[in-house]
């Protein structure tokens, strides 16, 4: 991915439409005002932000645009800056008064040689797997999980709300003396990638997908569900990597034609922060349509629970691959 | 105040053609007329084959009222001292005799743009997001507020002045004016426009019949008595060609900047005002101005509409859209396009070798001798320069442009 | 125009001999004047159709795929179902308010774009109804894009026949101009595809028609130039998915390719063939296969009688060539470089597997977009008898070397099929064409600005070649008005005119585009 400095903006696109394709807004309402191409052409024409409110709002941020853009238009960045433009909500106020709030500094252990670990506070709620993770991530110096796992940062940047620098700042600030980090929220992944650009940065997937022992487990009939926001940040790359995957493996994968992931769920900012009831049913029947599949693989703990309800199949974290019963290994150990 | 998208100043072809472009494309576009619309303009009407075409794409079949009689012109007739006279006929077959009256009127109004005339433009301001314009409408002042603004208004252009208030001192200008006469006897083809490559008649010397009457004009510096000038080639004309024409029943004449296209010095205006047409300097070597205005000026709607969208500086789309007409243009007084290629929509080349050896070489004599006739304008390295440059660079270089 | 254009066109006042053959046609339309619209909108909204007036859906629209022509609807329509559009067209039949129906908007010369009235989005109907796998068809809306179409096919393990090389061109807007894939040669183009369609005629009608059902609106409605109905149905012919056994040669003489080409077409010696050029000096015929079994008999049959050379064995020949030519030099550098750029995409390694090449038309598109379709489509095209094709792709190659430091031709041939002769009466399938019609497609490398004027003299040089030598244009339906008269005559025209007259009394429906 370029540097967004060097990516053109919305005054490029031409209307191609080619983000329609891969777009799961899109799919939801086959309107072309709630895609990457109506937005662009609507502020070409001179619309204010303000109108266009419920379309940045129906954008699921899974930045399938992206690579598909023949523009290399910075469209998840310009996503989130027409966020950003639009009139506060009463959690955008709340979190940047919360964030602006001086806190003492964490105390900072360096530990270059280990990897950091930045987990989302669903993994928090799941020590078993959170554990499960270290252990297959962890040098043999074991591994740094951050204290401050962002999750406001994360929250602050899909809502639109101003982040303070100096909470960047604390936030990074235990990160630096790392070489290698992990995240497991996609969002968030972006902006480290661009906040520390000497790190290796990494989402949970590919950090996992690249272990031999995780890979054995995988086999035909699996449905390996990528996380689209980690994915999509990096898609030139990691394309190479899945198919990689895919080839050793025989697992199919939650790709379509063009290589673009299709996200397990397809949820608006409304109905991601609970103002909209969520109807994920269709979006994974799309997923799943045509697939003669025995098990589903997930990189996001997220995704699980999410089609853990929608879905009778066996849905297992990549991390637990090893402790799966239904697997011949797992059974074994 | 009116707060628009677009002003376009003046109301001829460019304007009109500019207009089809921003009005298309939905801009708010308001076109001004000095005078009370249709209006009168100066002009031979032979409108070439090209600008026909752009007229039947954008406008529609041209109506009856749009032509003088004969409604058609078959081609241009080259006249020299030496007696030689060629014919070329356009490309394509006949082209129209346009009565600019009516045909600028008929294509403002096809264009769907809101026209105010008799309004005549008088200064303006480039606040660079907006451009204020002022004018007078019956006297008394108006404003707007446009985005962009268009100088369409011709040789003399009020925008060109007002972007450029030394300009009018830095090129040569022109006096070319026109008598109709009743014809007593005119042996000239009437399907042809006649033009005389000699030095001593003038700097531009034409006739052509127009409903009923024949056309007697005359081109040269300013400064020089037209009465006399006239005279002189009527004189000519009957002496030479047998043309026995009634004393004039009308007369007129107007300035003209004959020099930019074929120095490739043009205009095109500053920050959010465009200068097109033959305000820019746009000018066949016929002396044609009408299907490169046409063309100039939807260029320069284009490369608005263009700047809107792509949130880029409208001079640089301009500029680079342009290119292609001023090819276009200056190519036609190129002498090396001249001497190898076709660069205008007659066929020069052919009607020269039609001819007989010793009839050619008068022909390229007398031609000398009529290009030494501008020598004082010493546009000689200027046009060598330009010559040169179509070859190596492909077009023209925008570095004269202004 | 603001009335129904008059029939048939006056004479032009200029006279007889005037731009000879050019009919007096404006084909940039004039904005409509906006007459009823208020009681119209009031009409729709009352019939429960949607109508949205915003400057945000309106200027969506404004322009196609060509990006020369510009226009801005009144409102636009998303289209939602056939009872919806049959109220949209009864109530602008009353109002006498234009619909422009638009699919990818793939049009090049504005004949998706809305000059005024309303803009009718049809990929709000995109949606696939049903799979029949063992009948091998598919039933969807119209408004799907091709693509689209293919991701749910492939799930069955399906593929569809042929689609234009682009990802975002829809099953509707092919049905209704055409539609050429390089495997057109054997399979036709994609309008003959169809087996059946729901089509809403201009007055509002429901109705469903095949050869067998309403043939004779079935054969206006295919290849109709969205005159006759909007399609809002479909029952297509599909296939079981290959992936391809690709195979390059490459030429330095287009004559030679063409011929090439055209052998491998009359013998059925390939399942996909077509020509891609770098300009005209560096021009790859490209063949593929769906079987080895395929490939293998032209591996034994036809292989050595094509006289293109692999890639190493043409820059074998083109060293010597340009190290002559010092001043061809800047050519031979461009040619270098357009080959590093292009290939690797046509061997990105997650699209190969084995040596053969997988959804082929995200390649093939993907790579159209990259490297040809740019912001602007400006693809002027000839679809030519196979006699005349070799004198089409020669004067259309000297027309781009002349407006274009850089461009591309693309050819492929259409198998005709003799029974669909009814449908392509005034379509873009050449009258004088048996057997195959053959298309070039001219395409300038947009490098750098062009003012649209400019790239519209290329293309009507390019059309005129068309009027000159009785052809006609392929693909993204560039036939346009101005040129139908002049490439079929009037009495074609005039009798079709009669027919959309009849079928649409108040001409509101697709209105500037051909007639």
């Amino acid at each position: 991915m370029m540097p967004a400095a060097q990516r053109a903006d919305f005054a490029a696109c031409s209307g191609c439409s080619l983000c329609l394709l891969v777009c799961p807004a899109w799919r939801r309402t086959r309107d072309l005002r709630d895609t990457p191409h109506g937005r662009a052409k609507a502020l070409q024409h001179g619309v204010a932000v303000v109108e266009l409110k419920e379309s940045i709002e129906s954008c699921t941020l899974c930045g399938a645009c992206e690579p598909v853009c023949p523009e290399n238009i910075d469209l998840v960045g310009m996503l989130l800056e027409l966020r950003r433009q639009l009139p506060p909500m009463i959690l955008t106020r709340n979190i940047t008064t919360n964030m602006q709030a001086e806190r003492p500094r964490e105390n900072v252990t360096l530990s270059a040689s280990t990897p950091a670990l930045v987990a989302g506070g669903m993994y928090f709620g799941r020590p078993a797997l959170l554990a499960r993770i270290k252990t297959l991530l962890g040098s043999a110096r074991g591994i740094t999980v951050a204290n401050d796992n962002g999750a406001d940062i994360a929250l602050a940047l899909e809502i639109g709300a101003t982040v303070p620098p100096q909470r960047i700042e604390r936030f990074l600030a235990p990160l630096r003396a790392h070489k290698t980090i992990v995240l497991t929220d996609g969002l968030l992944l972006r902006q480290v990638r661009a906040w520390l650009p000497e790190a290796r940065v990494a989402g949970l997937g590919e950090a996992l997908g690249a272990l031999a022992p995780l890979r054995r487990q995988l086999r035909a009939g699996d449905l390996y569900v990528i996380d689209p926001r980690a994915y999509h940040a990096d898609h030139e790359r990691l394309v190479t990597h899945y198919d990689g995957l895919r080839a050793e493996t025989g697992c199919t994968l939650n790709l379509d034609l063009q290589r673009i992931a299709i996200p397990a769920t397809a949820r608006s900012l409304r109905q991601r922060l609970g103002a909209d009831a969520i109807d994920d049913a269709p979006q994974l029947r799309w997923l799943l349509q045509g697939r003669t599949i025995a098990r589903i693989v997930v990189e996001s703990e997220s995704d699980r629970f999410a089609i853990g309800q929608l879905c009778t199949l066996p849905v297992v974290h990549l991390a637990e691959l090893a402790d799966d019963p239904s697997s011949p290994e797992g059974k074994q150990s | 105040m009116r707060n628009v998208d677009v002003i376009i100043v003046g109301a001829s072809l460019s304007a009109a053609a500019a207009a089809k472009r921003l009005t298309d494309a939905g801009l708010e576009t308001v076109v001004l007329e000095r005078k009370s619309l249709p209006r009168h303009k100066i002009c031979s009407g032979i409108l070439s084959p090209r600008g026909h075409r752009f007229l039947i794409e954008n406008f529609g079949p041209l109506p009856r009222e749009a032509l003088h009689e004969p409604t058609s012109c078959r081609g241009v007739t080259f006249h020299f001292p030496s007696m030689v006279s060629m014919s070329m006929d356009f490309f394509g077959g006949t082209t129209p005799h346009l009565h600019r009256k009516y045909s600028d009127h008929w294509a403002i109004k096809q264009s769907r743009a809101e026209v105010h005339d008799e309004t005549s433009f008088a200064a303006l301001e480039d606040r660079g997001d907006h451009v204020l314009v002022h004018a007078r409408k019956n006297g008394e002042p108006v404003e707007y507020r446009a985005r962009y603004v268009i100088g369409a208004d011709g040789p003399s252009s009020l925008v060109t002045r007002a972007v450029y208030p030394d300009y009018p001192k830095q090129i040569p200008w022109f006096f070319v004016g026109q008598k109709f006469h009743d014809i007593i006897d005119c042996p000239l083809d009437q399907q042809y426009f006649h033009f005389w490559f000699h030095p001593d008649l003038g700097h531009y010397t034409w006739s052509h019949a127009r409903d009923g009457r024949q056309i007697v004009g005359v081109g040269f510096k300013r400064g020089d008595n037209f009465a006399a000038k006239h005279a002189n080639v009527v004189n000519y004309l009957s002496e030479k060609h047998g043309v026995k024409l009634k004393e004039h029943t009308d007369d007129e004449g107007c300035a003209e900047n004959f020099g930019p296209s074929l120095i490739n010095r043009y205009v095109f205006g500053k920050g959010n005002v465009l200068i097109t047409g033959q305000a820019a300097g746009f000018l066949n070597m016929i002396g044609e101005g009408m299907s490169c205005a046409l063309h100039s000026g939807a260029i320069s709607g284009e490369a608005i509409v263009e700047a809107r969208l792509r949130n880029r500086p409208v001079q640089e789309l301009y500029r680079r859209m342009i290119a292609s007409e001023v090819r276009r243009t200056t190519d036609q007084w190129n002498p090396l396009k001249i001497a190898f290629d076709r660069p205008h929509e007659a066929d020069f080349p052919a009607a020269l070798m039609a001819l007989s050896w010793r009839e050619r070489t008068k022909v390229l004599r007398d031609m000398w001798r009529f290009v030494v006739l501008y020598k004082e304008f010493k546009w000689g390295r200027q046009i060598l320069r330009a010559a040169l440059q179509r070859p190596l660079l492909g077009g023209y270089s925008m570095q004269p442009w202004r | 125009m603001d009335t129904a254009p008059s029939n048939p066109l006056p004479p032009c006042p200029v006279g007889p001999d005037s731009l000879i053959a050019i009919k007096r046609q404006q084909t940039n339309p004039a904005r409509w004047n906006g007459a009823n619209w208020a009681a119209f909108a009031v009409a729709l909204r009352a019939a429960e159709v949607e109508l949205l007036e915003s400057l945000a859906a309106c200027g969506a629209f404004a322009t196609d795929a060509g990006g020369t022509a510009y226009g801005m609807p009144h409102g636009v329509v998303i289209a939602r179902d056939a009872r919806q559009i049959s109220n949209l067209l009864k109530t602008a039949q009353e109002h006498g308010v234009p619909v422009t129906v638009r699919g990818g908007g793939l049009t090049t010369e504005g004949e998706s774009v809305a000059f005024g009235g309303v803009l009718l989005d049809m990929t709000g109907m995109s949606r696939v109804k049903s799979i029949d796998a063992a009948a091998l068809t598919v039933r969807t809306e119209c408004g799907i894009f091709w693509h689209s179409l293919a991701e749910e096919l492939r799930r069955e393990g399906l593929d569809y026949l042929s689609a234009p090389l682009n990802l975002t061109s829809t099953v509707g807007g092919s049905l209704n101009v055409g539609g050429i894939d390089v495997n057109s040669p054997r399979l036709g183009c994609s309008a003959d595809q169809a087996v059946a369609l729901q089509v809403v005629t201009p007055t509002g009608d429901i109705v469903e028609c095949s050869e067998t059902e309403r043939a004779d609106l079935f054969q206006r409605v295919i290849l109709g130039y969205g005159q006759f109905g909007v399609i809002t149905e479909a029952t297509l012919k599909v296939r079981r998915y290959t992936p391809l056994r690709m195979h390059y040669f490459y030429y330095s003489s287009l004559r030679t390719a063409v011929e090439d080409l055209q052998i491998l077409d009359r013998n059925d010696a390939s399942d996909y063939s077509g020509i891609l050029t770098i300009m005209d000096s560096a021009v790859n015929l490209l063949v593929a296969f769906d079987s080895d079994e395929r490939e293998a008999a032209f591996n034994a049959k036809w292989r050595a009688r094509l006289r293109g050379h692999g890639e190493f064995g043409f820059a074998l020949r083109a060293i010597p060539r340009y190290a002559l030519r010092p001043w061809k030099w800047p050519e031979a550098l461009y040619l270098w470089q357009r080959k590093r750029q292009l290939f690797p995409e046509f061997r990105r390694p997650e699209y190969l597997r084995d040596g053969l090449m997988h959804d082929r038309t995200v390649v093939f598109s993907r790579a159209v977009w990259k490297f040809w379709g740019s912001r602007q489509m400006v693809i002027p095209d000839l679809a030519t008898s196979a006699e005349k094709f070799i004198k089409a792709v020669e004067r259309g190659n000297a027309v781009c070397r002349k407006y274009f430091p850089y461009y591309t031709l693309y050819c492929v041939g259409i198998k005709l099929r003799g029974d669909h002769k009814p449908h392509y009466e005034m379509s873009c399938i050449p009258p004088d064409a048996t057997g195959w019609a053959y298309g070039c497609e001219f395409e300038p490398v947009m490098d750098r600005v062009y003012s649209r004027d400019h790239l519209q003299s290329f293309k009507n040089e390019i059309y005129d070649i068309g009027v000159n030598l009785g052809a006609s244009y392929y693909r993204f339906g560039g036939m346009m008005k101005g040129y139908i008269r002049r490439a079929l005559g009037d009495e074609v025209v005039d009798r079709h005119l009669a027919m959309k007259r009849k079928a649409d009394p108040a001409m509101i429906l697709n209105r500037d585009v051909i007639f």
